[in-house]
């Protein structure tokens, strides 16, 4: 499992897991909360982020060459360790699952309504095994490839600046409060999911000083943080806030509205190419699933046959209830524990620790 | 693996022992090699008298030179009728030895040898005949402007093509013998500083371990060290021009000719060298991009234009603003087909013909052009079995199969083409979008001799590896040489421009 990537690479891996199925629906999401300073909870949230990446990055100091499904052993000992990992997998599978159920929800709503779940599923995470199966070198040279296509939908939101736009829907600065504010970046926080991935990634960038690895990822941070901001922003501008609230995924509608000589409907085609981030989402946990119970390229791969089988199956099941709410809640909440509370407990544990060694040994 | 090692054990017992000459009778000896030839009839033997003592000269008629053997071995071997022979002949290449089968295949490779009564050893001199083309244009990858030289069927002249071109010490050549029945001779060419020597060993490993009973082509070698034989797309460039061979060897690639084949393959390429022609480097910058950049776009054509057609007319139509989609579903309202049927239908006529007219001689493939191109097409849209924007489509995509420089990376394009088709068909955009996911993955993850196929994208190799994959830049952008200059030469300005003294 020694194969490296670079970090470069590294970069690419991370904007390519963040940046996926979250953000189509995510302005509306905290338009009914934040209001016109949405777009303030989208760096509020990236910054609480990068609060967790300094942890992260503390945590990988203190166990260089480590994944975290190696570190938990470390720190916990192996019964219990080996038990977090199961947990990890599972909650990997859980998130994988709901990821998957949401990508069928809007390709059902938006492209083909009469297609069965089943047979979307089976190509989307069919396609994601075919992926994750190879070493991260090969996933990353397939995200660096892919992640040119962000240019592109770029360049096609700029398209969106025809329609009419109102700055002022961005004003006052102060028509919601704090608390408003707060509780949008709560909601950005589960669409920004996905920079958890370097606790398993860090281990494998070659010649990886500590230092210059904190400033990749919080080079990435700062990107999709602006690039959701951005997003956020042109949606604001774009729609009435009443309207804004009452639509699922606002980032489509904006394109809907565009005419053109050659085409219309240009968010098909926007969501034609959205397809390959989302898909690389799910790419990225399966890979970290299968690698937080495995350290063997062999295994690795059969659990990555074993996990995609286990996300179709909770996708399947997901996809066939009327109501997503509950469980979305739930699994939330119970990933935030395992994604931050658990590293922040490792990371202070490692601290107390040390403290203790150092001490016994004066 | 199994496959290379099940033929190597059937020859184990049919391999020769090394057998020695009988010494003595001189008919022996000559009964001896004739037994180990097979008997065959175009074996001659000249027989006479040096010095009193029997000798004989014996050596296969096709493959020797009548003119070489009489000036340069039987003249000087009577007017000096003395038994050191080596010291008369004049031949080129002079040899000695007792083992049987070395004797016969120095002879099949075109050396006479000289037997005699008492000697032990048997005298080899090479002798042999010359016959071959010239050189002359490769007609599958003609050029514009630029070297009209391509390669022959001779591996001399092949490795003499290409150093001409590269008069270096560094280039190397090594040889190899495979085919266990034919013992044809392939080369192996690299810059010995440029190339990396881990990959240049583990190909040198491959080669080695190929079992063949006949090598067909250089292709054969191709498929035998490729690691991927399952995928469409070639991983080793074919070519017949030299001039591109040497671009490649002193990028540090590898390349590998065989006697008896026109071509050379090269290797480890990636996709995008697969892009690249001649004719950008012989032209200026500005068009050599240009170029470049249409043979990405024809890429992309190629492989999702008639499956986004189909997306488009049985999922998507509201993509189309309604001026267009009017045209579209009016030219559609009396086809009886599913548009997927449709193109099928169309793609596989192109092929047809195509394949009808590629190999006949050109004034029949001209009459095949006019029947399959203006009487099937308009024939087959009057009669409504296909639309006339299907027609535009197909048309299109084939000419866009047709850019890409290499003929077999445009034919597997093509072929790529049905899966998309039949995926737009069920799945409509997700589909194609799914479908280009699998066909990047899929070269993301072919390596060649450790070597990525998608070699810019991953690792990234930093801004110097764009400058000519994407667009072709002028020279002085990615030479290395222009752009740190020897100290006291004369250097050009800004943007290289030459300021006027």
């Amino acid at each position: 499992m020694n194969i490296s990537i670079t970090r470069t690479q590294l970069f690419f891996l991370i904007i390519k897991t963040q940046i996926g199925i979250g953000l189509l629906s995510l302005p509306s999401e905290i338009q009914s909360s934040a209001k016109g300073n949405a777009w303030i909870s989208v760096l509020v949230a990236g910054c609480a982020i990068q609060l967790l990446l300094l942890v992260y990055w503390h945590l990988y100091k203190q166990y260089p060459q480590h994944t975290l499904s190696q570190i938990t052993v470390r720190v916990f000992g192996a019964p219990i360790g080996k038990t977090l990992n199961f947990v990890y997998f599972l909650s990997f599978i859980m998130i994988a699952g709901y990821a998957c159920t949401l990508y069928v929800q809007l390709v059902h709503n938006w492209m083909l309504t009469l297609t069965p779940a089943w047979a979307l599923l089976l190509l989307i995470i069919g396609t994601g095994i075919y992926l994750a199966l190879e070493n991260l070198r090969v996933i990353a040279r397939f995200f660096v490839l892919a992640s040119t296509l962000f240019v592109i939908l770029l360049l096609v939101s700029l398209l969106t600046f025809t329609n009419d736009m109102h700055i002022t829907n961005l004003l006052p600065l102060s028509q919601s409060g704090m608390k408003e504010i707060l509780k949008g970046s709560e909601k950005t926080f589960f669409s920004l999911l996905g920079f958890e991935v370097i606790l398993f990634f860090f281990a494998q960038v070659e010649s990886s000083t500590s230092r210059g690895l904190l400033g990749v990822v919080s080079l990435a941070n700062g990107f999709v943080t602006l690039f959701y901001t951005y997003f956020v922003v042109i949606c604001l501008i774009g729609f009435n806030p009443p309207s804004l609230e009452q639509m699922n995924e606002p980032v489509l509608y904006l394109f809907k509205g565009l005419t053109f000589q050659l085409f219309d409907r240009l968010d098909l085609i926007f969501l034609t190419i959205w397809i390959i981030p989302m898909t690389a989402t799910i790419v990225s946990y399966l890979c970290i699933a299968g690698k937080s119970l495995t350290t063997s390229q062999s295994s690795y791969r059969k659990m990555i046959g074993v996990t995609g089988g286990l996300v179709f199956l909770l996708a399947s099941y997901l996809s066939t209830r009327e109501d997503l709410k509950s469980f979305s809640k739930w699994m939330e909440y119970g990933y935030l524990v395992m994604i931050a509370a658990l590293p922040i407990l490792m990371w202070s544990l490692t601290l107390l620790l040390k403290n203790n060694a150092k001490r016994g040994q004066a | 693996m199994k496959l290379l090692k099940r033929p190597g054990k059937m020859y184990k017992d049919s391999e020769q022992p090394e057998v020695k000459l009988i010494s003595g009778d001189l008919q022996a000896k000559i009964a001896q090699i004739q037994e180990h030839l097979s008997y065959t009839d175009d074996l001659k033997v000249q027989k006479f008298f040096i010095n009193d003592q029997s000798c004989a000269l014996v050596y296969l008629d096709a493959l020797v030179d009548a003119e070489i053997i009489q000036s340069n071995i039987i003249k000087p071997m009577l007017e000096a009728n003395s038994d050191d022979i080596e010291q008369v002949v004049t031949s080129l290449e002079v040899q000695r030895s007792c083992n049987i089968s070395y004797i016969v295949s120095a002879m099949l490779t075109g050396f006479c040898a000289f037997v005699s009564e008492n000697a032990e050893d048997v005298v080899l001199m090479s002798a042999a005949q010359f016959v071959g083309r010239s050189i002359d244009e490769p007609k599958s990858e003609q050029v514009i402007r630029g070297a009209r030289e391509g390669f022959v069927e001779s591996l001399t002249t092949n490795i003499y093509l290409l150093r001409k071109r590269i008069r270096s010490p560094k280039l190397k050549v090594k040889y190899f013998s495979l085919g266990k029945l034919t013992n044809t001779k392939v080369a192996m060419v690299y810059m010995d500083n440029k190339a990396n020597s881990k990959v240049i060993e583990e190909c040198e490993k491959r080669i080695s371990a190929i079992q063949l009973d006949y090598l067909y082509s250089v292709e054969n070698i191709a498929e035998m060290i490729e690691e991927h034989p399952l995928t469409p797309f070639p991983q080793v460039l074919k070519t017949e021009r030299p001039d591109r061979v040497v671009s490649y060897l002193i990028e540090g690639k590898i390349s590998i000719h065989a006697e008896g084949v026109p071509a050379a393959i090269v290797l480890p390429i990636s996709f995008f060298s697969l892009y690249q022609s001649s004719d950008d480097y012989n032209s200026r910058w500005i068009i050599g991009s240009f170029y470049r950049f249409l043979r990405f776009f024809s890429f992309l054509v190629t492989i999702s234009l008639p499956a986004i057609y189909i997306a488009i007319v049985s999922y998507h139509s509201e993509v189309l603003p309604i001026g267009i989609l009017y045209s579209v579903k009016v030219s559609l309202t009396y086809v009886p087909f599913p548009p997927l049927m449709e193109a099928l239908t169309m793609q596989i006529i192109l092929e047809l013909l195509k394949e009808a007219a590629i190999r006949l001689p050109s004034s029949i493939a001209q009459t095949i052009g006019i029947v399959g191109g203006l009487v099937i097409g308009t024939a087959v849209v009057e009669a409504h079995l296909v639309s006339h924007t299907m027609i535009v489509v197909i048309g299109l995509t084939a000419i866009a199969s047709f850019i890409t420089p290499i003929n077999e990376l445009g034919v597997s394009l093509r072929i790529l083409g049905f899966p998309m088709m039949i995926a737009a068909s069920l799945f409509g955009f997700f589909g194609i979008a799914i479908m280009i996911m699998i066909i990047f993955i899929h070269l993301c993850k072919i390596e060649m001799l450790g070597v990525p196929y998608f070699t810019p994208f991953g690792p990234f190799q930093g801004k110097m590896g764009f400058k000519d994959i994407f667009l072709r830049f002028p020279i002085w952008a990615f030479n290395k040489q222009a752009q740190n200059p020897i100290p006291g030469t004369p250097k050009q300005q800004i943007f290289k421009r030459w300021k006027r003294s």
